[in-house]
C-alpha cells in the first residue's frame, strides 16, 4: 500500500488501540483492579464505538485471563486472536468467484449521507486503473443534482456515465444502465442509489426491486451488493445492517470518513454479528482515498 | 424480533417492571436500576462521560427524595432521570428566533454528509410558511454539484436563490450575497457550507475566516442523529473554529436514538433549533426536550404520538372514547375501529416509528398499509359474537375466517395474539398504570 494512505489507515487504529493498550498493560501488571479501574477500560472501549455489550465482553475476558494467569500467560497474544477472529484473510477481495470478461455490478446501498456517491466515483477510479471497463450507473433519481455529482465523479474517473432523470424508476434506470453496459461490453458497472432511511418501507421496497432486477440480469457471482457505513456512526450503525440486509442479500461493508479519526468500533460489532466482510475503508475525498481493507495488517498494527 | 434496541427496551421495561410495586427503594435497589439504564444510555450512543455524570446526579437526587403518593419509588428514579436528560436539552420547546436586522446572516456547518444542503432548503422553507423572504447561497466548491443540488432545492421551495459562481474566497459569495439581500429586500441569508470533518484544520480555519470577516446571527451546527461516541469531538473541534450558536438535528426519522445531541448540548449547551423528519422539504420540526429526553431512553416519541392523534380524534370521538375506557371490555370491535382511526392520523409507519420499541414490537405484525388492510378483512369476516368474545374462536372458526378474508389461519392467529396483547395493556390503562412520563389522555392503548 502507498505510504500517505498507509499512514491515514494507521491514524485511526492508533486511536481505538494507543490509550487501550497502554490501560491493558497497566491493568495487567497491577496485583489488584478496582471496580472502578475495570469500569474506565469498559468506557473506554465504549468511547470506541464498539458498543457496551462487546465491551463488557472484552473487559470480562479480560479480567479472568489476568485472575488465571500464569507465567507464560501473554495478554498480547490473546487480543490478537480475539481482534484476529473478528476477519477472514483476503475478505475484501471483490468478485471471488466471479467471470472476468463478463460484466460485473457493484450496488452501493445505505442510508443518506454516508457517501455512497464518492464511493462509486473512487470505485470507479480504482476499478478502472485494475483495466476494468467500467459505467457508473446513478440510480438515485430522488436528491436534487445527484447525476450531476456522480456525473463529475465519473469524468474524474474517466469512465462512461449513465443516468435516468429525476424522479424516473430507479429499477428501469438500472435496467437500462445495464443494458447498455453489456451493448458497450463492459466489465463493471457500479450503482449509485439514493440514501435512504432504513426504516422507511416503502424506500427499502424500492431497493429490493432494483436489487432484483439486477440478479436477474445476472448471476449471482457477478454481483457485490455492497453497504456504506460512516466510520462515525453510533451504535445505529447496527440497526441500519439488519434492517437493510432484510431486503438485499449484503455481501459487504465499506466504512466511509475513516480519517474522521473516529474509532469506528461499530466495524467490530457489525462484523461479528452479521459476518459480513469489511471491503474497504474512505479516508478523504480525493478520488484515490479508498483502500483495501486488509485483515491482516489491520489486525497486526492494532496488536503489535 | 432481534433487532438490538428492541431487546434493549424490552429489557429496560423488564428493569422497570421489577422495581415497579415494591414500596421502598434502597440504595442497592437504586444502584440496580442504574446500572442498567447506564447500559441502555450507552447503547443510544450517549458519551459515556455525560452518562457517568447523568448516572451521579440522579442517584444523588433520588436518594432522600420525598417519593410522591401516585408513583412508586422506581418510578421516582425513572421521572429523575428523564427530567434531567430533559433539563440538559433545554426544557421547553422553542422556535427559531430571527433577529430584527435586514438581512439576517444564517450560517450551517457540519460533517460531510450531516445533511447540511437539505437543511438549507428546509430551513429556507421553514422560514418562509413563516412570512420571511429567505434567499439561499452556498460557499461549497469542494463537493461536485452541491452547489446545484442548493439551487434545485432552491427552485422546488419556491426560494430565491443566489450564486456567485467567479468567487475565490466563500467570503466573496457571502458579502455578494447580503449586498444582493438588501436590494431585493430578502430578509434572512441562508449560507450552506462545505461539509468538513472536525481534524482538518484548514478548513475549519477557512470557516473561521469567513465568520471573521461576516457578522452571523446564528451559526448552526448540522448534525446527523446518527453519530455516536465521536460526536463530543466534532463539536469540540468545531467551537474552536466557529463557536455555533445551535443544533439542527438531521435523519430523526431514523430509529437511531440521538444520544449524540444529550452529549454535545451538555458539553456545550447549544440549544437545539430543529430537526429534520424526512427527506421532504417540509419536514422541518421545532425540537421537543421532552420527547427526545423519551427517545433517547427507548421510550419512543410518544407525546409527538399523543399530539398527533389528539388532532385526528373528533370531539365526538373523545366522548365516545371516555365511555369506552369506563366499559368492562376491549373488544375486537373497537380495535377495529381504532386501526381506522389510526389511518386517518397519517401513514402507519409514521405511527409505528413513534411507538416505543416495546410496543412496536406487538404491532410489527400489522405494518404497512397492505397488512393493515387484511387486519381489517380478519376482523370483517368474524361474526358480531366472535369480535366481542373472541375467547370462542377455535379451530375450524379460524379456518372460515381465514377463507372469508383471504388470508390464512396464520394470520387469524396472529391478529388474535396481537390482540390480546393490547388488550392486556389496555386493562393496565383502566387500573391506572399508565407508565409515568407521558400525559394521560385517556387514550387506550396508544396513549401511555
Amino acid at each position: 500500500m502507498e505510504k500517505g494512505l498507509w499512514k491515514r489507515w494507521l491514524q485511526g487504529i492508533g486511536r481505538i488501540t494507543g490509550e487501550v493498550k497502554e490501560r491493558l498493560k497497566e491493568l495487567w501488571s497491577q496485583k489488584s483492579v478496582r471496580p472502578e479501574e475495570w469500569e474506565e477500560l469498559e468506557e473506554m472501549l465504549i468511547s470506541a464505538d464498539i458498543g457496551p455489550t462487546l465491551a463488557v465482553e472484552i473487559v470480562e475476558e479480560f479480567r479472568r485471563l489476568k485472575e488465571r494467569s500464569r507465567e507464560d500467560t501473554s495478554w498480547e497474544e490473546w487480543l490478537y486472536r480475539k481482534l484476529v477472529a473478528f476477519f477472514e484473510e483476503g475478505e475484501h477481495l471483490l468478485f471471488p468467484r466471479a467471470q472476468p470478461e463478463t460484466l460485473k455490478t457493484i450496488f452501493l446501498v445505505g442510508i443518506n449521507g454516508v457517501g455512497k456517491t464518492t464511493t462509486a466515483g473512487k470505485l470507479a477510479y480504482l476499478a478502472k486503473e485494475k483495466g476494468e471497463r467500467v459505467v457508473l450507473i446513478s440510480a438515485d433519481t430522488f436528491r436534487a443534482a445527484a447525476n450531476e455529482q456522480l456525473e463529475v465523479w465519473a469524468r474524474r474517473a474517466g469512465c462512461r456515465f449513465f443516468r435516468g432523470a429525476r424522479g424516473a424508476d430507479p429499477a428501469a434506470v438500472v435496467y437500462d444502465g445495464l443494458q447498455s453496459a453489456l451493448k458497450e461490453k463492459e466489465t463493471l458497472a457500479i450503482v449509485d442509489t439514493a440514501g435512504r432511511s432504513h426504516v422507511n418501507k416503502n424506500l427499502l421496497a424500492e431497493l429490493e426491486k432494483v436489487s432484483r432486477v439486477i440478479r436477474r440480469f445476472l448471476p449471482e457471482e457477478q454481483v457485490e451488493h455492497l453497504l456504506v457505513l460512516d466510520a462515525l456512526a453510533g451504535q445505529n450503525a447496527f440497526a441500519q445492517v439488519e434492517s437493510i440486509a432484510r431486503v438485499v442479500p449484503l455481501t459487504g461493508i465499506i466504512l466511509t470518513k475513516w480519517d474522521s479519526q473516529a474509532k469506528g468500533g461499530i466495524l467490530f460489532r457489525v462484523r461479528k454479528e452479521f459476518g459480513l466482510p469489511v471491503k474497504y475503508l474512505g479516508v478523504g475525498e480525493g478520488i484515490e482515498d479508498l483502500i483495501p481493507f486488509e485483515a491482516h495488517e489491520f489486525v497486526r498494527a492494532i496488536v503489535s | 424480533m432481534d433487532c438490538v434496541f428492541e431487546q434493549l427496551a424490552e429489557k429496560f421495561a423488564g428493569v422497570f417492571k421489577k422495581l415497579r410495586g415494591k414500596g421502598r427503594l434502597t440504595a442497592e435497589e437504586v444502584d440496580e436500576a442504574l446500572r442498567d439504564l447506564r447500559l441502555v444510555l450507552l447503547e443510544s450512543d450517549v458519551h459515556y462521560r455525560v452518562v457517568k455524570d447523568l448516572i451521579a446526579r440522579v442517584r444523588e437526587r433520588a436518594v432522600g427524595q420525598e417519593v410522591l403518593e401516585s408513583v412508586t419509588p422506581a418510578e421516582m428514579v425513572m421521572k429523575i432521570l428523564w427530567e434531567e436528560i430533559r433539563g440538559i436539552l433545554g426544557g421547553e420547546a422553542k422556535d427559531l428566533h430571527v433577529p430584527p436586522v435586514t438581512p439576517a446572516l444564517f450560517l450551517l456547518v457540519g460533517l460531510q454528509g450531516s445533511g447540511k444542503t437539505t437543511t438549507c432548503g428546509k430551513l429556507g422553507l421553514f422560514l418562509k410558511e413563516r412570512h420571511y423572504f429567505p434567499v439561499l447561497t452556498s460557499t461549497d466548491t469542494r463537493r461536485p454539484a452541491a452547489r446545484e443540488q442548493l439551487r434545485i432545492l432552491a427552485s422546488s421551495a419556491g426560494l430565491d436563490f443566489f450564486d456567485l459562481p467567479s468567487a475565490q474566497h466563500p467570503l466573496e459569495v457571502v458579502q455578494a450575497a447580503r449586498r444582493y439581500a438588501r436590494e431585493k429586500g430578502r430578509d434572512v441569508v441562508l449560507v450552506d457550507t462545505a461539509g468538513r470533518l472536525h481534524v482538518e484544520e484548514e478548513l475549519l480555519r477557512e470557516l473561521q475566516e469567513l465568520t471573521r470577516g461576516e457578522e452571523f446571527h446564528e451559526i448552526l451546527l448540522v448534525l446527523d442523529a446518527t453519530t455516536g461516541q465521536e460526536a463530543v469531538r466534532v463539536a469540540e473541534g468545531f467551537r474552536e473554529w466557529v463557536n455555533p450558536t445551535g443544533i439542527i438535528l438531521t435523519k430523526v426519522d431514523t430509529d437511531a436514538r440521538g444520544g449524540a445531541v444529550l452529549s454535545i448540548v451538555a458539553q456545550t449547551g447549544w440549544p437545539v433549533k430543529l430537526i429534520g423528519v424526512g427527506e421532504k422539504l417540509n419536514q422541518l420540526e421545532v425540537f421537543h426536550p421532552e420527547r427526545m429526553a423519551s427517545r433517547i431512553l427507548g421510550m419512543g416519541d410518544t407525546l409527538s404520538l399523543i399530539e398527533k392523534i389528539e388532532r385526528a380524534i373528533t370531539e365526538e370521538e373523545r366522548k365516545k372514547l371516555e365511555k369506552q375506557v369506563t366499559r368492562e371490555e376491549f373488544t375486537l370491535e373497537d380495535f377495529l375501529e381504532e386501526l381506522r382511526r389510526l389511518r386517518r392520523v397519517g401513514s402507519f409507519e409514521d405511527i409505528v416509528n413513534m411507538l416505543p420499541a416495546s410496543l412496536r414490537g406487538a404491532l410489527s405484525q400489522v405494518d404497512g398499509e397492505r397488512n393493515l388492510k387484511r387486519t381489517e378483512a380478519i376482523i370483517l369476516s368474524m361474526t358480531r359474537e366472535e369480535r366481542r368474545n373472541p375467547g370462542i374462536i377455535n379451530a375450524s372458526r379460524k379456518r372460515r375466517i381465514a377463507q372469508g378474508s383471504g388470508t390464512t389461519v396464520q394470520e387469524v392467529n396472529r391478529l388474535l395474539r396481537e390482540f390480546e396483547e393490547i388488550r392486556k395493556l389496555w386493562k393496565k390503562m383502566k387500573k391506572g398504570q399508565a407508565l409515568p412520563f407521558a400525559k394521560r389522555k385517556g387514550f387506550f392503548g396508544f396513549g401511555f
